[in-house]
Parts: structure tokens; C-alpha cells; sequence
């Protein structure tokens, strides 16, 4: 056992939407997830399906036969096989039903719990060959200690069936048999019955009772008992039956025999394999002579210390010990004998290229993260081959990708691709693919690590309130909810906690978001170079092209254009541009100010009145059309100088900084979001303690050294040599965990 | 008539630098220059202030804030009520202070686009605009309407020949105009002059944990020395600004050779220099950088960053510059201090230092003011 606890790590997957486990039960385990996701190059992995006849195998049906993963599971028995009128009546419980059964062939070895179990097994799915180790079960360590006076001491008084409620439990039969007897019920020996709590269930017993003329006053119908109690009643039985039409292994046979009762089973596998002499076992129908059986016991008390004596020892295999080993034992073997790269190797042979799912919302959308994954796949095809899926309706869909639906848990769960991608944003866009990232995993690409308006808008107050609480570990009220959202950079968590639960990997585009991610989540994140999602041709930057595009937007020449783009809001620091501007002026520079993007209504008041203040408002532009890509193309080329700044951190990106990146302007910018997009020499930076006069300053370096009028097209090439598509594919890809 | 236009400091009497230069211009005012104090109102303009507030701003107000800014506050409101002769005509007007009120900035902006001489601005730094990070400034727009009275006035004086050397060449990019500069006065800590005795051993560093004036290197450079066997003394004096991390300092509380007062009285900081064999100020960012030349006054040799504007034009040897604000540095100028004979020295030439005092100050701003 030490060499288990020293070699493996114990990792939990729970269903989400299940309450939380226990604290006994978290106990167990190194760490606990919620999604099955794992991608390929993984540390090697033992999954261990506990109950692979009870739980979804969708869900984690990417597990088994994947690279460094092996795969093992408990048998318990084919019950609803055996008995399928009274457990698969229907196509709702006949097909998962026979999905799970058919799933156990993809283990790599099975653990039955009875031979009887795994005799089943081996005529129901035998045509492949799976390792398979009997372990039992193990008798719980309450029940280890012996009593100190063998309840057959005290003569045939009471029998003890421990039951339930299921059919094949079988308590009428010793109901049929004890009633029936005159010489049981003339000794007055009590019949109690476990698991029968519910009122309409004891009144059929009692009715039983009283059909085959027994006495009711000799029934007992406990109510549920606790370890300890149970304990004491078998104790004080003279004899345990246990009446099963069918079992896959008899807790209550071991239990009895450790606590000296003896036993009568009925005659079905399990129990034949606990208990080998015919002599103590019935027909599980054969109710005449089950009473015989019960009625030479009462004529002769001897004979229930011979059978405590021959049975005395059948719960000696299955202390929870011996259990364990033959389990670790057989765990051992399996990893031993079995080396997954072979199979994945075997299972990979004669695949060209990798095969992706890939899940993002794609252009004729209006979002960025749509055309960043339109362009990504562009370059993702020549070296994968790629399934889209995507709500968007009527979607761009690159050359060689290939449309495969809408957003849906297939993606995840075929086994066909090597893995999953899912593209996730800050906008009601990425709903689909959030919703299935929690529920199966995926390696995500989150293009925004800060998820507050998302889960607000998309969830509501109570889940983003409950989630804020749990990354901040204190209470967490609606006003404090508020006063992030309009003090982005007062915000201490980024809400994607969840998120990067079920990501494998999880993929930021800015080291200093990876930072963030690491210190709030303990996470490591992987680290991908952003590509801008436009591009320039050199000769659309030249001087003429510009004086083109001016002469398109009705800019005058002589004026020096200082440009910000993309959406305006206060965090974008619009009132420190309108003083720059004033600063510049106040210099000489015939310079105006043109926000390229819309204006949230907030931002727009406030731009307003401070122009106003400033005197700047007649050298403001107000650029139309700007949705328009050509428009906001045409400002990219045209304008002298960009500037771009972010009051907040958080790891945030800027495709905007990225476009003037792209088109080679001469730009300043705040240091961390230079940072965040390891911005080329040709982006001045300005501390990140905003200084409308400092930005100034800037902007006339750049003005007097004449940067202006060319782009400087080299530093550009250089710069996009590590940011084209192609260079994020194979980073994609090697991230992934595929190279 | 010169009018003082301190409205700041009437409606928020706390213990900043400016308010205590804008105090002791008020205390030490040249009788035979008359003046008034005046504040702005809103849709009233400049109001008269009664003489009673005067008395007030100029008395012994208590160093520990909180309960008594709030006292002090309600006497200056109850006093400001009473009757006052109103202001004469076109009186000589100096802004003393710095400011981000809009309402007061669109007043001056209005009077100086009409005469750009209508009040003198006396100019502290220009840290705010350039520095923004050093002093924990997240944004600047609030305070660029102030900047831009600055850019339009044509009566500056200025605290230190580097202020006056930002406005020259970084804000007014050559094109502002002459002004002089007004040394701040090093009289203010009131201590006789002390003389050197080789049994002095501590080191004193007096100022505020903002960030920026690097008492985290001095105190590594102690521990280093104390771990080489120095038996000398630091004792650091002065609050923390709340975004300061003073864990290191916290950490060594009890510690036998280190002691930091956070709220020392006026006659606290007097004992506690005292003793001390020479103080230090390793700031790297400062509009004046009063403490230095208030131990210079007192004839207590310093430790100072050569940036320190208000050291910048002395002969040395009073002095010990740091070139490098490194703990290596420090230590070097500490042992240096440490040693008898070069401490004599040093303390020969503080003691020949003559420095202005306060009522210097508030004479040549009077004069300025009243010039031309």
C-alpha cells in the first residue's frame, strides 16, 4: 500500500451539477474535478470507473484508450441482463443500459467482484480479451470483531433476513416458509426483516403473514439500522436466510458469518461461491424447503452450531486488507503488463494529421474573438485537419475546415478527435461553448481572462455573486458586484476560476494574464502569441497609399491625426487623450483627436464636458461609419500617431493595440498593455499611472522626430514574423499536447 | 496689499508639505508688507478671510490627525462666519497653493486668459505630471487644469532651481517665463545648533514611507552593517501611506538597534535628533526635500541622494552624496559617518553652512510679489 500511496495521485471526477462531497469523502482525494477532458501528452493516467454500470458513459468516454491512459472498473454483476422484464422494459433503461454494458469492452481491465461475476462477464462480452481480477467485497471493520457468545447458543429464536426492497430480495419466500410452519410459529420464533421501511410494503408482508395463517405478532419490520445496531442484531439471531433470486456477491453472508450466525442463501451464483455446501443453501423458490431446513433447525438447535462451525470462516477473504491487495494487486499487474503508448501508438497508426474539434463563434459575427478563430483556421488546416462547430448561423468557414454543426457535446465526447478546442470570449456569443467546456472540458482559448459581464449577463447575480465568494473566500454583496463593473481595475478576481477548472490546457494570449491566472488559481496557463486579426500589405502603408486614405476619410494634410481605436469606455482613459490633446496644442502641434470606434454612452458625457473644459472640442473628429471594415481600415493607414491605454489590468489584452501594431503606427501606449502584447520598440510606453501630459510628451518625440510620416515597415516584419497564424498553429498544436 | 488665496488649506487643514510651507509664509509674513487672506466661493469669487482664522492656521495646531482636523476644521467654519472688511480693488494675488477643484481652476483659467499676470502661482514640482508612478497617480486628467494655469501665468516662483528647470524645459518646452526661486526655509524643526561628540551614534531618517524615498534600502543597509558587528542605531520617523508595504519595517520591531516613530511631536523629533550623529534622506524624487537642510541647520552632517534639489548648490562636505541610492552606498556613507575624524569634518562644515530661514522665505515672496 505504500508503494499505491507513493506512485499514484488521487484525483476525483464528480459531476458538477452533484452537491459537493463530503469532507470525509474529500478527504480521500488529492484534488477533484468536474470534467473528463484530459489532453494528449498528459502524465500518464489510471482512470478507475468505480460503477460503470450506474454512471454516464458519454461522459467520459474520451478515457478510455487514450494516450497515457489507462482505464479499470468494478463489476458488480448483469442483473437487469438476467432479469430484463422487471429492469429494461423499456428503450429509456434498455439502452444506456446496454451502451454502459458495451463500453466495458473498452477497459483495459476489469475487477468483478464474485467469480460468479466474472464468469458472466466472460460469456457476455468474451470475444476480447480483458484482464479481469475478483476482488469481493470488503466486510466493513465493525463487523471484524467477534462476539464473545455465538448467538446459536441460545437455541433457534429469531431469524434475521436481511432484505430491501427490490424483487429480487425474495422475503416472501421465508414469510411463505416461516408462517406456514406450525413448528415455528409454535415456538414462537421471530422472523425479522430488514429494508421493508415504506408503510405500503410492511402491509404486504403482514398480509402474507397472515394468508399463509401465521401469526403477524412474530414479524418484525425494523425501521433502517445503523452499522451498530445491525451488528448487535445478527448477534442476537440464531440464523441469517438470505433469499436472493439473484446477487453478484452477499454482503450479509459475510457479515453473518463474522459475527457467528449461521446462514441459509438462497441457491443463485454469488452465493454459491460463499457458500459451497448444498446442505445450507435453497432454490430461491422452493419454499417447502427452505421451511424443512428452518424447521430441522428448530428441532435440533445442534445443527446450528455445525453450520456456525462450517461457515465460520467464509468472511476471512474479505477484510478490507486482502481486499485492497487483490485490487492494487491486480492495479499493479495492469500497468505493468499494459503500456499505453503502445496502444495510442496502435490506435494512431496511418492518421496523417492530427483531427481537432474546434468550437468558436466565426464571422459573419461581429466579435473579434470570431475573426481571430476565422484566421487561425485558416493556418490550423494546413497542419490539422479541423470539425467546426459553431452557433453562428450561414458561417465563414475557412478553406479545408470542415462544418460539423453547431456547438454540441459530440465534440467533446468522440473519441475520434485527438482533442478539443473551445473558444471563449466576455461576450453572450460563447454561451454554447462555455455551457460544454463546464460539462466535459476542453482545452479553451479564453481571449478575455476577466469573466464578470459574462456571467452576469449570461448567469445572473446569484451564480456570479456565489462564484465571486468562492475565488475571494469572503462575502461578497450586489454593490460590490456594481463597483467592479464600473471600476474594472478595482476588481480583485477575474471570475474564470471555473473555466480554468475544466480547461486542459488553458490558453491566454498575455503572459501577464498567465501570471494572474497562476496566483488566483494556482494554474498554469499556456502562453500563445496573439495574431491581429488584420493585415497589411507593406504597399498599403507607403506614403502615397496614406495620403489616399486621407484623402478617402477628408482628413487635411497638414493636420497630425492622433487616432485611438476601438470601443471607447472610461477604462480606456478618453479624458487623458482630450488633455494630451490640449498639452500638444498648447505646444504648436496642429494636431485633433479621433476616437475610431463607438462610444459607450457613459464615456461619451464625460468626453464631452471634458472637452468642453479643455477647450478642445472644435479639434475633436468624429469618425463615421467606423463598423465599416473598410472605414476602420482606412484610419488605420491614414492617421500619424495611435494611442491606446487601459486604467485596469487583469491581464487584459488589446486588439486594437494589436491592429496598430499590425499597421505600423508610430503608438503610445500604457506599460502593461505593451507588456501583455509584448509590444515592438515602434510602441512608446508611458507608466502605467496615467499622465495626460507624459502621453503629450510622447506623442511630440514621435511628431518632432518625423516618425509619423513613415511607417517603419522593417520593425513591422519583424515583429509579425512571431505573430502570422502559422507560428500559432504549431504553438497550438504543441500545446495541445500534439506535435 | 498682497492677498493670500489659500483656499485649500480652509477647507482641508491637514499636515501636508505645501500646507506647511503655506503656514509658516502666512506666520513669518513681513510686517511692513500688508496682507490679507482670502478664500473662493463658489458663485461669490474671492471672499476675505477674518483675521481670527489667521490665528488659527498659524497656532500650535496638534501633529495627530483624525479627531482634530475634524476640531480644527469646525473653528476655522465658526470663524470664517464672522464679519471682515472686504478685500481692496485689484489686490496683489498669490495662489500659494496646488489645487484640483474645477470650480477654483475655472476662475483662475478665466482671470489669467484676461491678464496672464492677475495672480502669481508659487510652483512646488512637477512630480504629479511627470512622475505620475512614483506617487502612486493612477490618472492626471483632474489635475491638468492646474497645469494649464501654470502654462498661462506670468508670475511663477518656484521652490527649487529643478522645478523651475522642468517648467523650462519639460512644460513650457522653452518658451515660459523667468521667475526665481524661493528657497524654503530650514529654521522649521526650531532646534539649537548641535556640536559633534563621538559618543552620537544614531542615524536619523525623517520622512514620510511613501514609496519613494527609499527607507527600505537604508534599512537593508543597517541590517547589513548590524550583522557586521555596527553598533549604530537607525531610527526612522514618519507615517506610512497606506499603498506602502512596512512589513520589513514590522518585522523588526524590538529590534534593539532600530526604532520607527511613526507620529513624533515637534519636541519628540527634537530629543531624537539629539542624538543623532547624522540623518539620511534617500529619497530620489522631490520637489524641495525639507528634512536635509533642517539637520544642516541644526548642524547635523546628512546622507543624501545627489537628485535632492535642496542640497543641490551646497559646497560638500556636510553632505555625503549618494551617487547611487543602493544599499552598498549607504552602507559606504554610514561607515564613513561612523568614523570619528571624517565625522568631525563633516560636522565642521555643517556647522559653517549658513541657511535661510523661514522668515527669509516669507520676506523674498513678499518682495517677489510685490515687485514690478
Amino acid at each position: 500500500m505504500e508503494r499505491i500511496a507513493r506512485e499514484f495521485r488521487f484525483v476525483a471526477l464528480v459531476d458538477r451539477n452533484l452537491p459537493e462531497l463530503s469532507r470525509a469523502h474529500r478527504e480521500l482525494f488529492d484534488d477533484v474535478r468536474t470534467t473528463a477532458y484530459r489532453r494528449p501528452g498528459s502524465p500518464e493516467c489510471l482512470f478507475f470507473e468505480p460503477s460503470p454500470m450506474t454512471h454516464d458513459t458519454h461522459r467520459i468516454s474520451r478515457l478510455p484508450n487514450r494516450s497515457n491512459s489507462l482505464s479499470i472498473a468494478c463489476v458488480y454483476d448483469f442483473i437487469p441482463h438476467e432479469f430484463p422484464e422487471h429492469y429494461l422494459n423499456s428503450a429509456d433503461t434498455r439502452v444506456p443500459y446496454y451502451t454502459r454494458l458495451s463500453a466495458l469492452r473498452n477497459y483495459h481491465a476489469l475487477f468483478p467482484i464474485s467469480e460468479y461475476t466474472r464468469t458472466r462477464f466472460t460469456s457476455l462480452l468474451g470475444s476480447r480479451r480483458i484482464p479481469t481480477f475478483t476482488t469481493g467485497v470488503a466486510l466493513r471493520e465493525l463487523f471484524h470483531e467477534q462476539p464473545t457468545q455465538a448467538p446459536t447458543s441460545f437455541g433457534m429464536r429469531r431469524i434475521l433476513v436481511p432484505s430491501g426492497s427490490d424483487w429480487r430480495k425474495n422475503p416472501e419466500l421465508v414469510i411463505r416458509a416461516h408462517a406456514s410452519s406450525l413448528c415455528l410459529q409454535s415456538r414462537r420464533v421471530l422472523l425479522t426483516i430488514l429494508g421493508h421501511g415504506d408503510p405500503a410494503s410492511k402491509k404486504d408482508l403482514y398480509d402474507l403473514v397472515l394468508r399463509y395463517h401465521g401469526n403477524p405478532d412474530l414479524l418484525e419490520l425494523p425501521a433502517f439500522l445503523d452499522d451498530e445496531a445491525l451488528r448487535q442484531l445478527y448477534r442476537q439471531s440464531s440464523i441469517v436466510v438470505v433469499p436472493s433470486i439473484s446477487e453478484g456477491f452477499s454482503v450479509p453472508v459475510i457479515e453473518a458469518s463474522a459475527q457467528g450466525a449461521p446462514v441459509l442463501v438462497s441457491d443463485c451464483g454469488a452465493h454459491a461461491e460463499l457458500v459451497p455446501d448444498p446442505e445450507d443453501r435453497f432454490a430461491p423458490h422452493d419454499d417447502d424447503r427452505l421451511r424443512s431446513l428452518l424447521e430441522q433447525i428448530a428441532g435440533n438447535p445442534a445443527l446450528l452450531r455445525v453450520r456456525q462451525q462450517r461457515q465460520a470462516s467464509i468472511w476471512e477473504p474479505y477484510t478490507q486488507r486482502q481486499v485492497c491487495e487483490k485490487f492494487w494487486n491486480g492495479v499493479l499487474m495492469t500497468t505493468g503488463k499494459t503500456r499505453p503508448d503502445d496502444i495510442q501508438r496502435s490506435r494512431a497508426a496511418g492518421r496523417p494529421a492530427p483531427k481537432l474539434a474546434f468550437l468558436s463563434p466565426m464571422p459573419p459575427w461581429r466579435s473579434g474573438c470570431a475573426d481571430h478563430s476565422a484566421a487561425l483556421l485558416g493556418a490550423l488546416t494546413k497542419l490539422a485537419h479541423v470539425d467546426l462547430f459553431t452557433a453562428t448561423p450561414l458561417p465563414v468557414v475557412p478553406e479545408g475546415v470542415v462544418h460539423a454543426g453547431v456547438p454540441q457535446a459530440f465534440a467533446h465526447l468522440s473519441r475520434n478527435y485527438d482533442a478539443v478546442v473551445s473558444v471563449l470570449g466576455n461576450s453572450h456569443f460563447h454561451r454554447p461553448e462555455l455551457d460544454l467546456l463546464l460539462s466535459h472540458g476542453s482545452a479553451c482559448i479564453a481571449h478575455d481572462a476577466r469573466m464578470l459581464h459574462f456571467y452576469l449577463h449570461e448567469f445572473g447575480e446569484t451564480r456570479t455573486l456565489a462564484l465571486a465568494e468562492a475565488e475571494l473566500r469572503r462575502p461578497v454583496t450586489s454593490r460590490m458586484l456594481q463597483h467592479w463593473l464600473d471600476n474594472p481595475g478595482d476588481l480583485p478576481i477575474l471570475l474564470l476560476s471555473e473555466v480554468a477548472a475544466c480547461a486542459d490546457p488553458l490558453i491566454l494570449h498575455s503572459p501577464l494574464a498567465a501570471e494572474l491566472v497562476n496566483t488566483l488559481y494556482g494554474q498554469e496557463a499556456s502562453v500563445l502569441p496573439f495574431g491581429a486579426n488584420r493585415s497589411f500589405s507593406d504597399e498599403e502603408l507607403t506614403v502615397p497609399s496614406r495620403a489616399a486614405a486621407r484623402e478617402r476619410l477628408g482628413l487635411p494634410e497638414q493636420t497630425v491625426i492622433v487616432a485611438s481605436f476601438g470601443l471607447v469606455t472610461l477604462e480606456k482613459a478618453p479624458l487623458e487623450l482630450i488633455w494630451a490633446l490640449e498639452q500638444l496644442r498648447s505646444w504648436g502641434y496642429e494636431a485633433r483627436l479621433a476616437f475610431v470606434g463607438s462610444v459607450d454612452r457613459r464615456a461619451g458625457d464625460a468626453i464631452e464636458q471634458c472637452a468642453r473644459e479643455a477647450g478642445v472640442e472644435n479639434y475633436f473628429l468624429t469618425p463615421a461609419n467606423t463598423w465599416d471594415e473598410s472605414v476602420y481600415r482606412d484610419w488605420l493607414v491614414a492617421c500619424d500617431v495611435a494611442i491606446q491605454l487601459r486604467t485596469f489590468k487583469l491581464g487584459a489584452l488589446s486588439g486594437a493595440l494589436l491592429d496598430c501594431i499590425t499597421a505600423a503606427i508610430p503608438t503610445v501606449a500604457n506599460d502593461y498593455l505593451c507588456r501583455a502584447v509584448s509590444a515592438p520598440e515602434y510602441v512608446a510606453r508611458v507608466p502605467d499611472g496615467l499622465s495626460a501630459f507624459r502621453i503629450a510628451e510622447e506623442i511630440a518625440a514621435i511628431l518632432d522626430a518625423g516618425r509619423h510620416r513613415r511607417r517603419p515597415l522593417d520593425a513591422r516584419r519583424e515583429d509579425a514574423a512571431g505573430r502570422t497564424f502559422e507560428v500559432y498553429s504549431r504553438r497550438l498544436l504543441a500545446a495541445l499536447g500534439i506535435d | 496689499m498682497v492677498v493670500l488665496e489659500i483656499s485649500e488649506l480652509i477647507r482641508n487643514p491637514i499636515r501636508t508639505g505645501i500646507q506647511r510651507v503655506v503656514r509658516e509664509l502666512i506666520r513669518r509674513w513681513p510686517q511692513d508688507i500688508p496682507m490679507r487672506l482670502a478664500r473662493l466661493e463658489d458663485g461669490q469669487g474671492l471672499v476675505p478671510v477674518p483675521e481670527a482664522v489667521k490665528a488659527i492656521l498659524i497656532g500650535n495646531t496638534p501633529r495627530a490627525e483624525g479627531s482634530c482636523f475634524a476640531k480644527l476644521s469646525a473653528q476655522i467654519a465658526q470663524a470664517c462666519a464672522q464679519d471682515v472688511d472686504p478685500l481692496p480693488p485689484e489686490p496683489a494675488l498669490l495662489v500659494p497653493e496646488l489645487f484640483c477643484d474645477p470650480a477654483r481652476s475655472r476662475f483662475y483659467y478665466q482671470l489669467l486668459t484676461q491678464n496672464s499676470g492677475a495672480a502669481a502661482f508659487i510652483v512646488y514640482d512637477f512630480i504629479p505630471w511627470l512622475y505620475p508612478e512614483a506617487i502612486h497617480v493612477t490618472q492626471s486628467a483632474h489635475m491638468m487644469p492646474y497645469l494649464r494655469l501654470i502654462r498661462l501665468a506670468s508670475k511663477l516662483a518656484f521652490i527649487s532651481a529643478r522645478t523651475r528647470s522642468d517648467y523650462q524645459t519639460r512644460i513650457m518646452r522653452g518658451a515660459g517665463v523667468e521667475g526665481p526661486v524661493l528657497r524654503l526655509g530650514a529654521d522649521g524643526i526650531g532646534l539649537e545648533k548641535q556640536s559633534f561628540e563621538p559618543t552620537r551614534r544614531d542615524f536619523v531618517y525623517v520622512g514620510s514611507l511613501d514609496g519613494r524615498k527609499n527607507q527600505h534600502l537604508v534599512l537593508q543597509a543597517f541590517q547589513q552593517l548590524w550583522e557586521q558587528g555596527l553598533q549604530a542605531p537607525l531610527v526612522l520617523v514618519g507615517r506610512a501611506f497606506e499603498a506602502t508595504d512596512v512589513s520589513a519595517f514590522e518585522l523588526l520591531d524590538g529590534h534593539p538597534l532600530f526604532q520607527w516613530r511613526r507620529h513624533a511631536t515637534d519636541d519628540a523629533l527634537r530629543d531624537i535628533l539629539r542624538r543623532a550623529r547624522g540623518t539620511i534622506f534617500a529619497s530620489t524624487l522631490e520637489g524641495y526635500g525639507l528634512p536635509p537642510v533642517e539637520s544642516l541647520y541644526a548642524g547635523i552632517p546628512v546622507i543624501c541622494s545627489q537628485q535632492v534639489p535642496s542640497i543641490s548648490d551646497f559646497p560638500g562636505g556636510e553632505v555625503i552624496r549618494l551617487s547611487e541610492t543602493t544599499p552598498g552606498k549607504i552602507r559606504e556613507a554610514v561607515l564613513q559617518l561612523m568614523n570619528d575624524g571624517f565625522a568631525q569634518r563633516a560636522w565642521a562644515a555643517a556647522a559653517g553652512l549658513r541657511l535661510g530661514t523661514w522668515a527669509d522665505f516669507a520676506r523674498q515672496t513678499a518682495q517677489w510679489i510685490c515687485s514690478d
